[in-house]
């Protein structure tokens, strides 16, 4: 290849990227003009609250009688489902809502390729979340701060399975717009299919390979690695590979929904 | 097929783009399913000519021009814009390309400023370039007092206007219409027609394909016309020489006193008269032949005693251009 061919790649895939940068400022825009954003961190402060004022007021020695990750195991007690809730809100209709609203029919005769919308997109979304996920274990290493008066390492270990949670289920979410006709039927399909499709799935093929269901038999799927964010905090987890099968959920489903995407006509 | 090949190829696989001509479709197919929806069509449009591109429903318009456009892929042949295949280089293909393909939405939450701004930066413009274009242009299509408001509390043809402007957005040297003016009132369409005009008027290098079912809409805009049928080109030619084409031309005869059967019937006997109906005042005369037989045909109306003020053709040669092609086709 000519070095004048090799810097014209390099020049539009910089310009790719550049273009994806675009598109994910577009779509934090309408997440922030929409009500999903407010609802969500309705929602989260709603739940932060709930929890702080019981530990408050209805644990032995409040906060300060806790330990680090005693704390941690209550905060992240509903976190997988937390973020399921913010996947469906800020990932499921990504892909389908260009075609259902037909903004299609605005950006994709643009020159503009199609990786660099899904990627914008992907990267909005995860900009999104991850910024949630983010702050929830900020505030809940604050209260380990003014509790117990330290921050237990099992915290941090929680967050990045978390966030490789976050990945997992966007790249799922993103994959199920990539099919779907409709908005509505997308953002059902995504919490179904996280909240109980899969977990059914598995445990019905455990049942028939295995005659019974162990917890350690399913640790390939998504949940069960992600529930591994709250479990960290009372047993031995192997984070590694939770966070291995999450990114390999995570960048199959993607790439799947890309592919997708891509053949697809309006 | 009176269209004439200007003997430029595409360029091969592997080729960079080059400035071929501004508009190829080779051998383009399109199937759902078992439907053909574009068949075998092979169609090169003129450079800086503004052709219309006329069909019933369903004779794969749309769908070829969402193939042209990136929104559909073809499954079989080749769609170029500039030299540049659509399929392969997406990118390449649509930069200096302006669309509006059929009625698209906005994203409600943005503003036409902000419309413009993103779409601007996608286009890799800078935010100056973003500024005074967009200024421009919405004084063009008359949005300018709109520049700031919502986009989902505009009208269809407030939309319509903006699709317009933000086709304009990065001076295209190639602009693609899928029926521009499809659900407008009668005020919108005759402002965007007006729009499309001084596009046509005040841009030199610029060539436009439009598809519309609007007969006078394309008599006033176009100067070439492309007729496709059943998914294959049936007749591409300049304006005059397609409605010309016709064996049979129609003349209005207007008369003072409302003819009576007996005068429609006299009219009907004149030389190379095919038939005669009377319409209240009028009658719409179909006369075989080219210009010479028109002019038999006129000689021998003015020596009948009929009080005949008004001889013209008929407003609606292409239409009927159009009918006779589509049912020959069938």
């Amino acid at each position: 290849m000519s070095e004048k061919s090799r810097q014209g790649i390099q020049v539009d895939f910089a310009d790719d990227i550049r273009q994806s940068f675009v598109v994910m400022r577009n779509e934090i825009t309408k997440f922030m003009r929409g009500k999903k954003m407010l609802i969500y961190a309705a929602l989260t402060a709603v739940l932060l609250a709930i929890i702080t004022v019981a530990l408050v007021f209805f644990s032995e020695g409040g906060l300060g009688g806790l330990k680090g990750h005693q704390i941690g195991e209550n905060y992240t007690m509903l976190c997988t489902m937390m973020v399921m809730i913010a996947v469906t809100l800020f990932s499921s209709t990504s892909i389908v809502s260009e075609f259902e609203e037909r903004t299609a029919l605005i950006l994709f005769t643009k020159p503009i390729r199609k990786r660099s919308i899904y990627f914008g997109k992907l990267l909005a979304s995860s900009v999104v979340i991850v910024g949630f996920v983010a702050i929830y274990y900020l505030f809940v290493a604050a209260l380990c701060l003014v509790g117990p008066g330290e921050v237990p390492v099992d915290l941090w270990t929680s967050f990045a399975i978390a966030v490789m949670y976050a990945f997992a289920t966007t790249g799922v979410a993103f994959l199920i717009s990539s099919v779907m006709k409709k908005s509505s039927t997308s953002a059902i399909m995504t919490f179904f299919i996280l909240a109980l499709l899969l977990d059914i799935l598995v445990t019905v093929v455990l049942l028939i390979v295995n005659g019974n269901i162990n917890e350690n038999d399913s640790w390939f799927m998504i949940n069960s690695a992600g529930n591994d964010l709250m479990r960290v905090f009372s047993k031995s987890v192997d984070a590694l590979r939770d966070c291995a099968v999450l990114f390999v959920w995570g960048i199959v489903s993607m790439i799947g929904g890309y592919v997708l995407f891509k053949r697809r006509d309006f | 097929m009176s269209e004439i090949h200007d003997g430029n190829r595409p360029p091969s696989e592997g080729d960079a783009c080059t400035n071929g001509l501004p508009i190829e479709l080779v051998n383009l197919r399109k199937e759902y399913g078992g439907f053909v929806a574009v068949d075998d069509l092979t169609l090169q449009i003129k450079k800086n000519s503004f052709t219309g591109l006329l069909g019933p429903n369903g004779a794969g318009k749309s769908t070829s021009l969402k193939i042209l456009t990136n929104l559909t892929t073809a499954t079989g042949g080749e769609a170029y814009i500039n030299g540049c295949d659509v399929s392969a280089d997406p990118k390449g293909a649509l930069s200096g390309v302006g669309t509006v393909v059929e009625t698209p939405e906005f994203y409600l939450y943005l503003t036409p400023n902000e419309t413009f701004k993103y779409v601007g930066e996608i286009l890799g413009m800078s935010p100056e370039s973003i500024q005074s274009q967009t200024a421009d242009i919405l004084d063009k299509v008359k949005m300018a007092d709109w520049a700031d408001k919502r986009l989902g509390t505009f009208s269809k043809g407030m939309r319509q206007r903006i699709s317009l402007g933000i086709a304009l957005l990065n001076d295209p040297t190639v602009i693609v219409l899928d029926e521009p003016t499809s659900g407008l009132d009668p005020r919108g369409m005759a402002e965007t027609r007006e729009i499309l005009k001084n596009i046509r008027n005040d841009n030199n290098d610029l060539t436009v394909l439009m598809s519309s079912h609007l007969m006078h809409e394309v008599a006033d805009l176009c100067d070439r016309v492309a007729l496709i049928n059943r998914g294959k080109l049936v007749m591409h030619d300049d304006m005059e020489s397609f409605v010309e084409g016709s064996d049979v031309r129609t003349l209005v005869v207007k008369t003072i006193e409302a003819p009576l059967e007996d005068v429609v019937a006299s009219i009907s006997g004149l030389p190379h008269v095919r038939s005669a109906v009377r319409s209240g005042n009028e009658v719409a005369v179909k006369v075989e032949g080219d210009k010479p037989q028109a002019v038999e045909f006129i000689r021998a109306l003015a020596k009948t005693d009929l009080n005949v003020y008004s001889v013209a053709e008929s407003g609606n040669a292409l239409e009927n251009r159009y009918l006779e092609l589509v049912a020959e086709s069938r």
